[in-house]
This record gives C-alpha cells, structure tokens and sequence, in this order.
C-alpha cells in the first residue's frame, strides 16, 4: 500500500516537472538557433528568388486545410484588429517583424497571406531567407478568400468541388456573380441556391 | 500519417499491426482499471468512484508529455500527428448525444469493446448499439450536409487558440490533472463516509 502511494507520488512528481520544463522550454521543438534571433545571411540572400516563393490560390490553401496537408502553417500577416475580425481557419497572428520567431522545421509548409503585395513579399522572402524550404503566398490575400472560398461563383466542371469546398468553411457558393444576383428575380436566385445545395447534397457518405 | 506510425503504402501492414497492437494494450489497460464494468463508469456520475476520471485524465497527461518531450528530442514529429478538424455546433450536438448515451448505457464505446471482449452481455449490446448509430449516421450524412459541415475552424489546438506557447497548455494541464486528482481523492473519501453514515 505504501510503495504504490510512493509509486503514485513519484509518478505526479516526475508529471509536474516534466509538465515545468514544458512551459520553460515553450515549444517541443529544439532549434538550433534558439538563443539568437535567425539572421538573414548574404548567401541566403543570394539564393532567394523568385522561384523559392510560390504563389498559390486562395482555393488551394482551403484544400490544404481540409484535407489536413502535414506540417501546413498558415501565417497572417495583417494587423491584429483585422486579424480579429476575420481570418482563415488555423490562421496565426504575425507582424512581419514578429517572424522572426518562426524557427525553420523538416516537413513544414508555411503559406503566408494578407492584404499588401508589400508585406507578403517582406514575410515570405524573410522565411525564405532564414532557411523555410516551403513557403507560399496566397494570391489576393482575405480578400482572394472571401470571394474564392467563402463566395465563389461555381461554374464548370469544378463547380461541385468548389461548392463542397466552400460549405466545409461556411461559406455561400454562388451560380452567378453579384451583380448578375442584383439584376436577378428573387425567384431565380432561389433557384440557383437550390442547383449549389444540390451539387453537395448529392455527395455520397 | 499519423505519427509515429508512418502510415503510407510501403509499410501499411506494419502499421496496421502496429495499431492493433497498441488497441490491444489500450483495451487491456481499460480492463485492468477496472473500465469493463459499467457499475464503475457509473460510479463517476455518482462522485462515488473517481476512476474513470483519474485514468483518463492520466491517459491524456502521460501522451500530453510523452508526445512534447519525444519531439522536443526529435523522436517524433508532431507535424504528422493528425489534429481533426473542428466544426462547433455538429461536435457540441455530438457530444450531448455521446454523454447521454454513455449516461444510460454506463458504457463508452471504448469501454463497451473491452466488455464485450470479456464476454459481457451488457458490453455486447452496447458495442451492437454504437455500430448500429455509426451506420444510421454514415447514411444520414448527406441529409443533414448542412449541418454536418457548419461552424468548421479547420484543425485548431489551444496553444493557437489561446495565444499561448504549447509548453504552457502541456504544464496548464499537467498540473490541472494534479489538481483534480488529488480533489477527486477528496471527494470519493468524503462519499464513503457519508455512505458510512447512512448505512449505520
């Protein structure tokens, strides 16, 4: 009975002070550089091109998401008030200056994004210039979001991906712009809305 | 891929192997807690035996560290450890539904395989009952499409969530469960004295 309330003592012992190291330790990482800030070496300069940042779609991020793409780290680089209001799902809050926390890692994808061609250029040739293998922009940044994923316009014969897409984030796929909706019948816009929901109601189990 | 089993296409039957190794232990574990018996679990709900919350809380504190360190050592990459998504309203109804047949059956639907594998008649019948509500549910998915793929926040964890660095949700919780189970010795003292006293 006493060696197994010494076992069990012993066992929160050993937790607490794991669980202490953790909090001082931060992340379960262990970087290289991690009593120094990553600088940005001459070479490393050199090597960044144009070909080292891809550009991606707004689309093609929301798939990353939803199929769960390993390592996949999506960084906002907007303020924090506009992050706030709004930002894509798994998103994480960065200033461009405050990158220089993200620490490369083996097997990660970071996709940067906001609403300045400037600042996404700054953030992702910094990423690449600190050592990140895979870094993307998202093309047109929240705004590209908001209309490819959260309100596109299906059409083709990507509609039904695109509109099961934009369901999983909650969003409203459209069978016509906006201002095609604006000239439209109330009636025909109920009728567009029921030909989108059945592209996903249609989906199989 | 779920870490550390690479699941992919040149070693699939050895993770596959792998897994029903680690459900064997996971089951054998349960049944040597004591999980197999619905009496126990009920326990919980009664504050009269604090087991189940002890063990899982253990389950989850021993992975919590295990899974930090073992990458912090660079054994495991955290990167490939699936986080499943989060959808708010469908996960909240779900867990209603899961509490309250827990609830009634005094099973989980880990706990009722263990029973089940002891040949348990009420183990058997709950594990028959959560089949059942899997492939009800499997078939209803596109009637309820709406619903099913509302509120979705993508994979979230809360170190993102909270802004916090995950070391300090791994200690936060590490020192919780320390917390709870020494409250929980607590309270599973003061109701045998209470059925103590009410039996004399």
């Amino acid at each position: 009975m006493t060696d197994t309330r010494s076992l069990v003592r012993g066992l929160g012992a050993t937790a607490f002070v794991l669980g202490a190291l953790a909090f001082v330790v931060g992340a379960p990482v262990r970087p290289p550089h991690a009593k120094r800030a990553p600088v940005v070496s001459a070479a490393a300069r050199d090597a960044l091109d144009a070909s080292a940042i891809e550009s991606i779609s707004a689309l093609q991020l929301a798939q990353w998401i939803r199929d769960g793409r390993p390592g996949l780290r999506v960084l906002d680089l907007r303020d924090t008030a506009a992050f706030e209001t709004k930002h894509i799902p798994s998103a994480e809050s960065f200033a461009v200056a405050g990158l220089v926390s993200v620490l490369p890692k083996p097997g990660e994808t970071l996709v940067v994004y906001s609403d300045d061609d400037l600042r996404d250029a700054q953030g992702s040739a910094w990423l690449v210039g600190v050592g990140h293998a895979r870094v993307h922009v998202v093309r047109g940044g929240m705004s590209a979001w908001m209309t490819e994923v959260l309100s596109p316009v299906v059409q083709g014969d990507s509609a039904m991906a695109v509109a099961a897409l934009s369901r999983y984030f909650g969003g409203v796929p459209r069978l016509s712009s906006p201002e095609d909706d604006a000239r439209a019948t109330p009636k025909a816009r109920v009728a567009d809305s029921k030909e989108v929901f059945d592209f996903v109601a249609r989906r199989g189990c | 891929m779920i870490a550390p089993l690479p699941l992919d296409a040149t070693s699939r039957s050895a993770s596959l192997a792998g897994a029903l190794g680690v459900g064997i232990a996971f089951g054998w574990c349960l049944e040597r807690a004591g999980l197999g018996s619905a009496p126990k679990l009920m326990g919980q709900f009664t504050l009269r035996d604090m087991t189940v919350l002890k063990v899982m809380f253990s389950a989850i504190v021993t992975a919590m560290l295990g899974l930090f360190w073992l990458s912090w050592l660079g054994v495991v990459d955290l990167s490939h450890v699936a986080v499943p998504p989060t959808f708010i309203g469908p996960q909240i109804a779900g867990g209603i539904v899961f509490g309250a047949g827990m609830a009634l059956a005094g099973l989980c639907p880990g706990t009722s395989c263990v029973a089940a594998a002891t040949g348990r008649l009420d183990g058997l019948t709950v594990a028959a009952g959560f089949f059942a509500g899997v492939l009800v549910t499997g078939l209803a998915v596109p009637l309820m499409a709406n619903f099913y793929e509302s509120g979705a926040r993508g994979a979230v964890a809360l170190p993102t969530v909270l802004g916090v660095a995950q070391g300090t949700v791994t200690f936060v919780v590490a020192a919780g469960a320390l917390v709870a189970f020494a409250l929980a010795g607590r309270v599973e003292r003061a109701m045998a004295e209470r059925a103590r006293k009410v039996h004399s």
